[in-house]
């Protein structure tokens, strides 16, 4: 355990702040709740809830009744501060003490909390310093050690940015949101002093923000509009503008900020003015007119320095440098005007907030404790758990968690405090009671986290419990989905389709889904050309037509109001409600039209006209399978492609006797027939081709590989190689031959990459001519002329015609070899 | 993890405004889903974006930072959002990087 302090704390008139020094480091601990650096110093009370921080600040504006800021200014003064709705009273000191608890717990490193540096301003007389010294007290430190904050700033800088403090004298410039100070520090008999201050504790960045409303925002108003009373109705709680009024001191702040490091700042906002014309307000601040509404602030700091500058008969080449700490000290006009009023150095390479804490962090990691340490900080006195039985529902349909909190023991002076491990709830310090019964607001569909403390009088954490409660995703009485949900899409490379997954099986019922794709294909206005939207349930690595299509929109041109283009935009909305109806809904982008249709799960979509079309494409395709077949000799596969063959034939017979108005029963058990059917063709003919179709795979891997080694190959070429040879096992593990042809299309795309970088050579076309002229062509007799024509080139070396009859001859390749089982005309979406 | 998406945040802003300024009686459903669809892809991303208008307020909501307009102290309702609430979502992890900023009034 360390035998120093560590723990520094600025105790700020607007905000505060807790460091740690450990091994020649300052770490500025953030707090829990917003992982800001720093606190407001406000204290609200509501109810039975003390307040500290952001949220106190928000309410001090509207009541003086129960909330308390600047209080620092009256410490160690008989003053205090009555709540409004009790007869209670509360000194500074207490209220700083409350400020010092919740900066305790921002200790998130479990360091000791023992022991503390807390700074003071320069201006401190004794009694007021010992006031502080007794907040620090009040809120459990054993020992408090004060610090002029000058000192610590000065210490920060020369720890941090390599400032020499070893002699001569500087000033500390401390201009915050509210308050001004001004310090003279030097070195005196080897001892860091405080030699004269001076300061105005009502100069500071809010009143800049004011400004900007005042002397801008107002008169530029009143120009583009007609207002009989603008300041009142924007000022007053009264006024009809008051909600912007609270818009614009946000707007001027965040324009302050942009000129920091632009040289125009833009306010933009609405406002119907008294004769109900609306106004799009449009500013542009300029630097140099801000500058112009701040300039008498900062010359009345610039007074301030010159008074300690004359009292302490110095001139300006006396001092070094002048450290500036604060907010508002980024203004670059106050940096300016410093530099051109004294000529020197102006420090500003630390964060002119966090500077003073830092400082105090510094000389608490040098300072030995005065105490034995006892205790380590979190938890420490833990209590049994049993002491407190908490009470929740896991998982929750509505928009709060009840959580019973149950004390089985004394609970005077102890308060508890409830915080979302995600930042956007905390319930604040408030006192126990022996039953606590808390609505804790959950984030929508997602896991929500919180943490439970119970504190004792001294804010020592005395118990602790995590709370994990899910809203809405995992329904106690939500079913989940039996099979999986897809969408068909195109798989242009090889005109056929594939399964894309929308829900996966498992999850929880209801769904809803958005996802965009595009139009493979140009669709004409009034064409019978069609997109076919079909949603399937099944197996995603099976093809769709070996599923259960559950939902189906067809679209032709006719539908349209103008023409679709390949590679617009739709937009499909799927949902499936807890009865399982399907609604689907297509947004076509560029028509800016909507179709949408909701199919229940226990109607069928089925009709004669689709299971004909289905059949008859199994058939032409097992006709063209069985003809390859027989020529490899593979007599075996041919067979059992026969036998499929004439359970198709059979089924269309029955289909040819269904009426076409039959009940959707009938035609649903077809349909299953048919599903049948086209399992068994994937799985004869997978276990045919899929071998063919990885030695396929590989050879386009091989051939892809060594195009890498070319010189024209760059790194993109590799990187795009890897990615598709990323997942090379799983691919091949599961065998869907679409899938794997998909990544053969890809390989052989990095190559014909590569390829057309290279230059090619007369031995290349003639070699590639010589592998084309002996492959099987689809129209033999053209096929042959061309041949003829590409001989006598060879013979001529005529190169250049070489490459026309390849080109064309290409063209005229027969597709025989191509092992695409469930080739169709697609869907239209890709 | 908060400074890694600023930039993220700046353009979430922008877009949080242009829909504010777009919406309305005047708003075509095409517009809206526009809105839907940028939202969606910043979900992709892991990014929540969530516009608290019309909520009920009070100091527990650590996910808005408020001023407070006209008289009421209690029974607050947000009225204005200038900034949206923004998450991060990893599994079951949710992360708040940027506090709603906001209006609220008396209901």
């Amino acid at each position: 355990m360390s035998s120093t302090i560590d723990l520094g704390i600025d105790l700020g008139t607007t905000n505060s702040a807790i460091a740690h020094y450990q091994e020649g480091n300052v770490v500025v601990f953030k707090n829990p709740i917003n992982l800001k650096e720093t606190l407001a110093s406000v204290v609200a009370f509501k109810k039975d809830r003390i307040i500290v921080g952001d949220k106190a600040r928000e309410m001090l504006q509207k009541s003086s009744q129960n909330v308390f800021g600047l209080f620092k200014r009256k410490m160690g003064t008989t003053e205090t501060y009555l709540k409004g709705d009790s007869m209670e009273t509360l000194t500074p000191i207490e209220l700083s003490s409350m400020v010092l608890k919740e900066l305790k717990n921002f200790n998130h490193k479990e360091v000791t909390t023992d022991s503390v540096v807390i700074t003071i301003p320069s201006a401190f007389d004794t009694i007021q310093s010992n006031a502080t010294k007794k907040a620090g007290y009040a809120a459990g430190f054993k020992e408090v050690v004060l610090l002029q904050e000058p000192i610590a700033a000065s210490l920060a800088y020369a720890n941090k940015s390599n400032l020499d403090i070893s002699d001569g004298k500087w000033l500390v410039y401390d201009l915050g949101g509210g308050t001004f100070d001004v310090a003279l520090t030097a070195i005196d008999d080897g001892e860091l002093k405080i030699l004269d201050h001076e300061g105005d504790n009502y100069l500071g960045g809010t009143d800049f923000d004011k400004a900007i409303i005042d002397q801008f925002i107002i008169p530029e108003l009143e120009k583009l509009g007609q207002f009989d009373n603008l300041v009142n109705d924007l000022k007053l709680a009264t006024g009809k503008y008051n909600r912007l009024y609270y818009k614009l001191i946000f707007l001027a702040e965040e324009a302050k900020k942009m000129l920091t490091t632009g040289t125009v700042a833009e306010i933009e906002f609405e406002i119907t003015d008294d004769q109900g014309k609306d106004l799009e307000v449009y500013l542009e601040l300029p630097r140099a007119t801000f500058e112009k509404f701040i300039a008498a602030s900062i010359d009345r700091t610039i007074e301030l320095i010159d008074t300690i500058i004359s009292r302490n008969e110095l001139s300006q080449t006396d001092l070094k440098c002048i450290l500036l700490i604060g907010g508002s000290t980024y203004i670059p006009y106050v940096r300016e005007k410093l530099k051109a009023q004294y000529g020197i150095e102006m420090n500003t390479s630390l964060d002119p907030t966090t500077a003073v804490v830092i400082g105090a962090a510094y000389y608490a990691g040098i300072k030995p404790k005065r105490i034995k340490p006892t205790t380590t900080s979190t938890p420490t006195n833990i209590v049994p758990s049993k002491d407190f039985k908490l009470a929740y529902e896991r998982i929750v349909r509505d928009d709060s968690g009840l959580l019973i909190i149950a004390a089985k023991r004394e609970t005077e002076g102890l308060q508890y405090r409830i915080s979302r491990t995600d930042g956007g709830y905390d319930s604040g310090m408030v006192a126990m009671q022996a039953q606590v019964t808390l609505d804790l607001p959950l984030v929508a569909n997602t896991h929500n986290g919180f943490l439970l403390q119970i504190f004792d009088a001294q804010a020592n954490p005395c118990f602790q419990e995590e709370i994990g409660i899910t809203q809405g995703k995992f329904s106690i009485d939500g079913q989940p989905l039996p099979n999986n949900i897809c969408l068909e899409v195109d798989a242009l490379e090889n005109q056929t389709t594939f399964l894309e997954p929308i829900f996966k099986k498992n999850d929880i019922l209801p769904l809803r889904k958005v996802i965009t794709k595009q139009v493979s294909q140009t669709i004409l206005k009034g064409s019978d050309q069609e997109i076919v939207i079909k949603v399937f349930e099944g197996d995603i690595d099976s093809i769709p037509a070996a599923n259960k299509l559950i939902g189906m929109i067809s679209l032709s041109g006719e539908h349209l109001e103008r023409d679709l283009v390949k590679g617009s935009d739709v937009e499909l909305t799927l949902e499936i409600t807890e009865s399982r109806d399907l609604k689907v809904a297509a947004y076509f982008t560029l028509t800016d039209q909507e179709f949408e249709n909701t199919f229940s799960s226990s109607e069928s979509n089925i009709t004669k006209v689709i299971l004909l079309a289905e059949l008859q494409s199994f058939e032409a395709n097992l006709n063209q399978r069985i003809k390859v077949l027989e020529r490899e000799g593979n007599y075996e596969v041919a067979g059992r492609a026969m036998s499929i063959k004439a359970d198709i034939e059979s089924l269309r017979t029955t289909l040819d006797a269904v009426v076409e108005d039959q009940t959707s029963d009938d035609f649903y058990i077809l349909d299953v027939k048919k599903r049948e059917i086209a399992k068994q063709m994937q799985s004869v003919f997978n276990t045919s081709f899929l071998t063919k179709t990885i030695e396929d795979y590989y050879e386009a891997k091989n051939r892809t590989s060594d195009w890498l080694l070319d010189k024209d190959a760059i790194e993109a070429d590799r990187k795009a190689f890897e990615d598709a040879t990323a997942n090379e096992q799983k691919l091949l593990r599961d065998g869907n031959i679409t899938a794997i042809k998909m990544k053969m299309n890809q390989l052989s795309t990095i190559s014909q990459r590569i390829a057309r970088r290279t230059p090619i050579t007369n031995d290349d076309i003639e070699m590639t001519y010589m592998m084309i002229k002996f492959h099987p062509f689809v129209e033999q007799e053209r096929a042959q002329a061309l041949i003829e024509k590409g001989d006598e080139a060879l013979i001529s070396k005529n190169h250049n015609a070489l490459i026309s009859v390849i080109n064309d001859l290409s063209k005229l390749k027969s597709q025989e070899g191509n092992n695409d089982l469930f080739k169709n005309k697609g869907t239209g979406l890709k | 993890m908060q400074e890694h998406y600023t930039s993220l945040c700046q353009i979430i802003n922008q877009i949080h405004g242009l829909e504010a300024k777009l919406s309305g009686e005047q708003a075509s459903s095409a517009t809206e889903r526009k809105f839907q669809r940028i939202k969606k892809s910043f979900e992709e991303m892991n990014l929540y974006i969530y516009n608290p208008i019309g909520e009920d307020y009070s100091e527990t909501r650590l996910d808005c930072e408020a001023s407070i307009a006209g008289d009421a102290l209690t029974n607050l309702k947000i009225t204005e959002v200038i900034k949206p609430i923004i998450s991060v979502r990893t599994g079951n992890s949710n992360e708040i990087i940027q506090r709603a900023v906001v209006i609220v009034e008396g209901k």
